[in-house]
């Protein structure tokens, strides 16, 4: 295995995108992060992204919705799911359309870790 | 003699003189010294001689005044007769069935269209009378002839342009000694007018009671001393009663709905001894129990002997009530849906600008963390995070102070307002909610209250909000009147008070305290912000919101404000208004 895991992060949130790429390459995985899904999906890191952490409600496309278009190009990339919205019912969703784990910010370095693993040992 | 003769009978009576004729008789009137008139009768014989020559005159001459004045009186009396039997559009006619004969008067003619120069006979009458008629026509003169009896007809007549009369026809038969009739002496009376007026009338009622059907509206008189009730078909169908029995009170007694029995009674005693015009509404509870409502308009009357009447419709506005009702309930489901939904996005909004933050927080600490247990520690790195860390926390504390802005507005708009007049707009506003939860409103407002400087429309949402409260709290009340007594009142120290109680269920003494909380709630669905909101609006009045229990059932919400506050604080422009949840969506993009 030569070059470390890239997990991507698409989040709106500032604090997500300066704090997140810091703490995953901690863990060892090489980190990039995106502000929208239509700045990843322009982007030459999509093929390349073993792991997707991606926020569900963000302006222009949504979380989920870049899930169904990821899953339409035929990119099966694993993702986890974060949120703030403190909305029990989006958990199902998103699981069952194939997502990893979702979770609610904020959340615990130990908890997107697991998660984290968890997506690259699908991948 | 000749200068006595009047001067327009003059030529004749000289053309008579002079005339070849052997014997002249002839009427003239003479003109005496007093001036009166006298009317003479002149018959002469002429004596001729041989040759033929007049020789002289022998004569008579009457004096026929008397006679003639008789004449006249007689002539007149018929041209009035003529005249009555032209305007009242009756003719005289006699009938003698042994001789067929028939003798007319003038508008007998007139009424068959028959040339006046003509004979009539009964065989043209009977050709004039229309086909559909005759035969009964027939009848009923061959019965009186055979019984000598007087008759009584109603023929229509065709007219040859094909127009219909309608006539009366009144007999009187005379029968000599063996009982046979002679003749009939009769009026016939043309009445076609009268029966156009009658089909057009009949119409007109066949329309109203058409209108009366459709429009669920019907008409009543009551005549009050007589106690006399009359009512259209369409009341009786409002009411389900057999249009055949005679209206009383006691049967109009038998649907007035129980809880309004005697509420009908006394404004019957009223209506009879006051005779004002009415207006009400009320309820009818059907045999099957179903509940009917009624408007009842009525105009108070004198008959023609100065008796009181009552002339009035009535309208079956059930529909219309239940519709009212459904549109407030609907309504009011919606504000409610609204101010639920507000809350809560409002809430969730909270959370969600909240828990970005928090979110950076954790993971730069544990960043941080995790660079300082590495051996060796990475310091700068740990630095940047907990540089991060504070950063976000930051941020976390921006959006509380936001949050507190939003709800806690630091300046208030001055000015000097009645707190009645905003206390009976703010109920004025509410009244549809009010009636649909069955709240009986009292107002107590004081004469004497003075203007108190404040915000009128943050002090409205204090009213509103402890009048929705009172109202809601009531909502499940069954066993006793759900009352709302809002009352205001000059306070000490030159402060004015506004107290809202009801007959809810109350509230736990010990918990008084807390209802000011803000998400402290008693209310399944409620959110617990109302309450908090109204306190620190009235604080920022420097005044003061409590609650206390009711002297009965239920509960006390007061607020006491000094009419002039020291509104000490800066005003600053651009503080967001309480109610201006659309800038906490804002927040989103900025935090």
């Amino acid at each position: 295995m030569g070059a470390r895991s890239l997990v991507s992060v698409v989040d709106d949130d500032e604090s997500v995108r300066e704090s997140l790429p810091h703490l995953l390459r901690r863990f060892g995985f090489s980190a990039r992060a995106f502000s929208s899904a239509e700045e990843f999906l322009a982007s030459e890191f999509v093929g390349q992204t073993s792991c997707l952490i991606l926020d569900i409600a963000m302006p222009g496309m949504s979380g989920p919705a870049l899930q169904m278009e990821l899953s339409r190009r035929q990119q099966a990339i694993p993702i986890v799911f974060i949120t703030a919205h403190e909305d029990e019912t989006v958990r199902p969703r998103v699981l069952e359309a194939g997502a990893v784990e979702c979770l609610f910010k904020p959340f615990s370095a130990t908890a997107l870790r697991a998660a984290v693993d968890a997506a690259l040992r699908v991948g | 003699m000749r200068d006595r003769i009047h001067p327009e009978d003059l030529p004749l009576f000289l053309q008579m003189l002079g005339g070849a004729g052997k014997q002249f008789e002839f009427d003239c009137r003479v003109q005496l010294e007093d001036g009166t008139i006298k009317y003479l009768h002149v018959v002469a014989d002429a004596v001729r001689d041989h040759a033929g020559g007049l020789v002289e005159w022998i004569g008579a001459i009457r004096d026929v005044t008397e006679r003639h004045h008789a004449e006249g009186e007689r002539r007149r009396h018929e041209a009035i007769f003529s005249e009555a039997e032209r305007l009242s559009l009756t003719g005289s006619s006699c009938w003698r069935p042994p001789s067929d004969e028939l003798i007319w008067s003038k508008e007998m003619f007139r009424i068959f269209d028959f040339d006046p120069h003509i004979t009539p006979t009964v065989h043209m009458v009977r050709a004039r009378i229309h086909p559909e008629d005759v035969p009964h026509f027939n009848q009923t003169v061959e019965c009186a002839v055979r019984d000598g009896q007087d008759f009584a007809v109603e023929p229509r007549l065709l007219m040859t342009d094909g127009s219909i009369k309608y006539l009366q026809v009144l007999t009187h038969a005379f029968r000599d000694d063996q009982g046979n009739v002679i003749e009939f002496m009769g009026a016939v009376k043309d009445v076609t007018e009268q029966k156009q007026v009658e089909v057009e009338l009949r119409q007109s009622e066949a329309f109203l009671a058409e209108a009366q059907r459709l429009s669920s509206t019907g008409s009543f008189a009551w005549r009050v001393s007589k106690g006399e009730i009359i009512w259209s078909e369409q009341t009786y169908r409002i009411y389900k009663i057999d249009p055949t029995l005679p209206v009383t009170f006691d049967l109009v007694g038998t649907r007035i709905h129980p809880e309004e029995a005697s509420w009908f009674q006394e404004l019957l005693g009223r209506a009879s001894s006051e005779g004002r015009d009415l207006e009400f509404e009320h309820r009818l509870q059907m045999p099957d129990q179903s509940i009917r409502y009624l408007h009842v308009v009525a105009h108070a009357t004198r008959d023609f002997d100065g008796q009181l009447e009552y002339i009035g419709a009535v309208q079956d506005v059930t529909e219309r009530r239940r519709s009212e009702d459904a549109v407030s309930k609907l309504r009011s489901e919606l504000a409610h849906m609204g101010r639920v939904s507000t809350l809560g996005a409002l809430t969730a909004s909270i959370a969600h600008e909240v828990n970005q933050p928090l979110a950076g927080i954790i993971t730069n600490a544990s960043t941080s963390l995790l660079m300082l247990a590495d051996d060796p520690p990475d310091i700068d790195g740990a630095l940047d995070s907990a540089q991060r860390t504070i950063r976000d926390a930051n941020r976390a504390s921006e959006v509380i102070t936001r949050l507190r802005a939003l709800f806690k507005k630091t300046t208030t708009a001055s000015e000097s307002l009645d707190l009645n007049e905003a206390t009976r707009e703010v109920l004025a506003l509410s009244m549809s909610e009010l009636q649909r939860g069955q709240v009986i409103v009292r107002t107590e407002l004081a004469n004497d209250l003075l203007p108190v400087t404040g915000d009128r429309v943050q002090l409205q949402q204090v009213v509103l909000n402890l009048v929705l409260n009172a109202a809601e709290a009531m909502s499940a009340i069954e066993d006793r009147p759900r009352l709302l007594v809002v009352r205001t009142e000059r306070d000490e120290g030159d402060h004015v008070r506004l107290t809202v109680c009801d007959t809810g269920p109350g509230f736990d003494p010990q918990s008084a305290n807390r209802l000011f909380e803000t998400f402290y709630t008693t209310k399944r669905d409620g959110m617990g912000i109302g309450l908090s909101i109204s306190r620190s609006i009235i604080e920022r009045h420097q005044g003061r919101l409590w609650a206390a229990p009711s002297d009965g059932p239920g509960a006390t919400f007061a607020f006491s404000i000094p009419r002039l506050p020291v509104l000490g604080r800066a005003r600053k422009i651009d503080d967001p208004p309480i109610s201006a949840v659309p800038n906490v969506e804002g927040m989103r993009g900025t935090v």
